[in-house]
């Protein structure tokens, strides 16, 4: 009877994760532990890296079954059935359809849209011109991602790490560089994040005493029915240019004619709550489990992962720095009253990077709040980014 | 792929999508800064300072000519005041000056405010840094 049961014992610890752990089973589980930790800790963007990092983490535990990312990169036709075979599919590859399918991306900007004010952009349309600014970096890293050995593809998807928005990035690397899901989205919210970080010395590297100091005119205020014809316009010549960037600003604009019409409150109200939230969840743990051990073991990608990390670093310095810069033409052309530091909030990270302009801009003068006039540009960034991804996507998709 | 094509590549991307956004983004301030002058033939502009709240007497206490010896204020009441609000005002008042006695409190005026909302609530939030 002794002999049975101790049979029986070794054959489920044989088929347990932990008879089943590897080295790089072992490292996954460390980096979703450190990404937890940052996320909690250190509160770094914890709404999307938490989900992310617990993701990475129930991907990595040997024979949970719950994510297949290797089988997604080759997957060229899915048979509705196999969305049933457990042994095949698991929990999160279910979610991860709604990522593959470019589902959640542009949920999530319906969300945005539904909290953003267009009211300083519309106040000040040349706001458009350093939203559009920030974007070139985008260009300039896809020239070094192509340099550093990756197929354009997957250089267009580095690239836009540099647009500063979580959701474009996914949206573009589902699209052009799927295999790539993992290190990109990782590194896109990571660097999000250290806007805090990564701005301020290149605002003040470029920028002199006296031009940080500039405090800027009042915005003329808003009417209602420009805000409502605001989206309207925006998604009717944005997608007639670009239809690759549809989905993206189509759902943007959408959430916000919800938001200032002022007629679909409840719309409104679960776009900006609710709705982001639940797809935010998805599309977090479900990013997340695409950053495996398997994928990791995969000859170069881990090299590629680390190279990804470097470019998209470089990619954010670009943007901020092509968008101060545009900053300091705009400041000389209006003869001094446009503050250069708004430049830097041209790329996404709504609204953080309009606030470390209105931070930086109050180092030089307490009395400068340059907040508003920073998120101008800030949310000509998410279109600017979202027309930038379009054009990646028509350009380099299949 | 050869070094040619790469930089051939790289160099098509970046000059179309470069074009192609500041196209976009440029023509985008050509049509709102249309539809914003059509509008604004159409539909009378806010007055400035219209959202800030009356211009006018909040609060008026009148002197009381037998009344002495203290810093109570003298309320006329006309249905709007709260107490709550002059109670801080007065408690402020008294604490910046440093003694409730020697001074009279004849009136509580809301001035004009032309300060924009958006830059009280970046001075509260400033503000809010240094508590």
């Amino acid at each position: 009877m002794w002999s049975v049961f101790f049979e029986s014992i070794k054959e489920m610890s044989l088929k347990s994760g932990i008879a089943n752990m590897t080295p790089l089973h072992l490292l996954m589980l460390a980096i979703a532990g450190f990404f937890i930790y940052l996320s909690i800790r250190r509160g770094f963007e914890p709404l999307l890296l938490l989900p992310i990092a617990f993701g990475m983490l129930l991907a990595n535990l040997p024979l949970g079954n719950m994510m297949h990312p290797v089988i997604w990169d080759h997957i060229k036709e899915l048979q509705f059935a196999d969305l049933f075979n457990g042994d095949k599919f698991g929990l999160l590859d279910i979610l991860y359809l709604g990522v593959k399918l470019g589902v959640y991306p542009p949920l999530i900007f319906l969300g945005i849209g539904a909290m953003t004010d267009f009211g300083p952009l519309i106040a000040n349309p040349k706001s458009l011109i350093l939203g559009a600014a920030a974007q070139i970096g985008i260009f300039f890293t896809f020239f070094g991602a192509m340099m550093l050995g990756f197929n354009p593809q997957e250089a267009g998807a580095i690239a836009i790490i540099g647009g500063a928005d979580g959701p474009t990035a996914i949206f573009t690397t589902t699209k052009l560089a799927p295999h790539l899901l993992g290190p990109i989205a990782l590194a896109a919210y990571s660097y999000m994040a250290l806007v805090p970080v990564i701005q301020p010395p290149i605002m003040r590297l470029m920028t002199t005493k006296k031009e940080r100091a500039v405090v800027m005119e009042q915005l003329r205020p808003v009417s209602k029915i420009e805000k409502i014809i605001f989206p309207i316009v925006v998604t009717v010549i944005v997608s007639l240019i670009i239809p690759d960037a549809t989905p993206l600003v189509g759902m943007l604009m959408l959430g916000n004619l919800f938001r200032e019409s002022g007629v679909v409150a409840r719309l409104s109200e679960t776009s900006q709550n609710a709705l982001i939230n639940i797809i935010t969840m998805f599309l977090g743990i479900s990013v997340g489990a695409t950053a495996s051990a398997e994928k990791l073991a995969q000859p170069g990608y881990g090299i590629q992962a680390l190279k990804i990390i470097v470019l998209g670093m470089a990619a954010f310095a670009l943007c901020t720095a092509t968008g101060v810069l545009f900053g300091k033409i705009l400041y000389w052309v209006t003869g001094g009253k446009v503050n250069p530091l708004i430049g830097s909030a041209g790329v996404s990270a709504v609204p953080m990077a309009a606030r470390v302009s209105q931070k930086v801009g109050q180092e030089e003068n307490p009395g400068n709040f340059l907040l508003m006039h920073a998120m101008g540009p800030n949310v000509a960034g998410v279109i600017g980014s979202a027309v930038a991804a379009g054009v990646l996507i028509s350009m380099l998709g299949g | 792929m050869s070094l040619q094509e790469k930089l051939q590549i790289s160099g098509n991307v970046t000059f179309v999508g470069v074009t192609i956004v500041f196209l976009v983004l440029l023509l985008l301030i050509v049509v709102i800064g249309i539809s914003a002058r059509i509008i604004r033939g159409f539909v009378k502009p806010p007055e400035s300072g219209a959202n800030e709240g009356p211009d006018q007497e909040y609060l008026v206490s009148e002197e009381d000519e037998t009344w002495e010896g203290n810093n109570a204020v003298l309320i006329e009441q006309d249905g709007e005041e709260d107490p709550a609000i002059i109670a801080v005002i007065m408690a402020a008042i008294t604490a910046c000056m440093g003694t409730a006695s020697g001074f009279r409190l004849n009136a509580i005026r809301r001035i004009e405010n032309k300060v924009p909302a958006w830059n009280r609530s970046g001075r509260n939030e400033y503000l809010a840094t240094r508590l």
